[in-house]
């Protein structure tokens, strides 16, 4: 099934072409990696697919449907977007859970946060603890479990072992690996670390100036024969 | 007072302007700006007031009402950004917080609506309303400002606009209103306001200038708190997008 399908977008912020004519589709159940080099517009893409940034031509589609006519409050709880850098609001971490439970009068249960929780290699009475007393890993973890309260159909992440130590991004990963494997969930994962898209998605798109490169499989970038650019990437 | 007496209390001005030569602070050029244009200002109000309540009209009382307001929608925005746009939810918050509380007087038989009691309570209300709606357009910018990454994340889990900037909107209405709040808890302890200290000095006694002084601050503090929560609560929309993204402004 179709779930984002991208023609000819382009997006240009400040007069300058960030993305430029892209297309692109993403079937259900996919785990895909964005990698490139700075600047060259992953986080930019990944933005569009809920709405938090706007293209200025081109289409999207949804589950068939123009994103421009879907609502964003319903596009966000279904399509769950987690940032490259931590960030926790309120006093406790468990305020970080609460909150999309009690915006969208979702009841969860227990077990369910505890058993993420686990997963995570998190006790549960950091759920107790102030959110300036955890450690960037942990901050993240619970950023990670945040927007996975509302069960999202596709899970966004941006980056979102660039600030963790070797320890905390292998606990992330594998979580990641875990939630792909378990549940019937989308996954989209911007990342600059060629060797983390080779443990995570199966296929890889590469970004360069806002146009993509290639779009493969995984494994194929590892094998094949690869663009120059692409191979200056993996240089780096 | 006398005009002789008005004079020899002009002496105060030169030790102010004594203290700012020998500490070289230069403000003498200034000051003396803001003495000549008080005298004038207030010299030339005295003259129109006098008019205005001599003639008596509903109308002419209401434009220069109108005029107030306006004046002081234009203050309260002149640090803002966006200034034409915060310049009519300005004008509509003065006024419903002065429209609110003034005629709760009026039908309350408190004032009558006649220019000579109801400019100067006005002027009480919409003076106090404008410096509370300045505080609070600053705040809202500010916590913004520096709740961005915050606010987004919060758009990102599926918040609406409202729901994901309430506690910003809420801290800036606090801020409006903390002045006269603080105030109040000071009232007769610290200070004795200006209109009280004006009945007394005019010959009244202390009960009844303390009877209307405590029916002022009622109506400050309804004026501010309507003026800063429409001025709030209309205002946050613009730091939105009509897709539900925050902008940076």
């Amino acid at each position: 099934m179709l779930l984002f399908e991208m023609r000819n977008i382009s997006v240009k912020i400040n007069n300058t072409n960030i993305i430029k004519n892209l297309s692109l589709t993403i079937r259900k159940g996919e785990f895909i990696n964005i990698i490139g080099p700075s600047g060259s517009g992953k986080s930019t893409l990944l933005r569009l697919f809920n709405r938090l940034s706007s293209i200025s031509s081109g289409e999207i589609y949804y589950c068939g449907k123009n994103l421009n006519e879907t609502n964003p409050i319903s596009l966000r709880k279904e399509v769950g977007y987690v940032f490259q850098k931590p960030y926790l609001f309120g006093e406790k971490a468990k305020e970080n859970l609460e909150y999309p439970l009690s915006i969208h009068n979702i009841y969860l249960e227990k077990d369910y946060i505890f058993n993420m929780l686990r997963q995570l290699n998190l006790e549960q009475d950091i759920l107790e603890k102030d959110c300036e007393n955890l450690s960037g890993g942990e901050q993240q973890r619970i950023c990670l479990l945040r927007t996975l309260m509302l069960k999202p159909k596709v899970l966004l992440l941006d980056e979102i072992t660039s600030s963790l130590d070797p320890v905390n991004t292998k606990i992330v990963e594998e979580f990641i690996v875990n939630i792909y494997n378990e549940f019937d969930v989308t996954i989209v994962l911007v990342t600059h670390n060629i060797q983390q898209a080779k443990r995570m998605g199966k296929r890889t798109i590469f970004l360069e100036k806002g146009e993509i490169l290639e779009d493969a499989e995984t494994n194929s970038y590892f094998t094949g024969n690869k663009k120059e650019q692409i191979n200056r990437f993996f240089d780096k | 007072m006398s005009i002789t007496t008005l004079l020899m209390t002009s002496i105060l001005i030169f030790v102010a302007l004594g203290i700012s030569k020998s500490q070289k602070i230069h403000l003498e050029k200034e000051m003396v700006i803001g003495i000549i244009r008080a005298i004038v200002q207030l010299s030339l109000i005295g003259l129109v007031l006098t008019y205005i309540f001599e003639i008596d009209n509903r109308i002419v009382t209401t434009v220069i009402l109108m005029l107030m307001v306006y004046n002081a929608s234009r203050v309260a925005t002149k640090r803002g950004k966006n200034k034409e746009e915060l310049k009519k939810v300005a004008f509509f918050s003065i006024f419903a917080g002065t429209a609110i509380p003034m005629s709760v007087l009026i039908i309350t038989g408190a004032i009558e609506y006649v220019p000579s009691q109801v400019i100067p309570v006005s002027g009480m209300v919409i003076g106090n309303a404008m410096v509370a709606l300045g505080l609070t357009f600053k705040q809202l910018h500010d916590n913004f400002t520096s709740n961005f990454y915050e606010i987004e994340i919060k758009l990102a889990l599926g918040a609406t606009e409202r729901v994901a900037s309430i506690h910003l909107i809420r801290d800036s209405i606090r801020t409006g209103m903390q002045p006269i709040v603080d105030s109040m808890q000071t009232l007769g302890i610290v200070q004795l306001p200006g209109m009280m200290t004006g009945l007394i000095l005019a010959g009244q006694s202390p009960v009844l200038a303390i009877k209307y002084q405590i029916m002022v601050t009622f109506m400050l503090l309804s004026a501010v708190a309507i003026t800063t929560s429409i001025g709030a609560f209309a205002t946050y929309r613009k730091y939105f997008t009509e897709e539900k993204q925050v902008k940076r402004i």
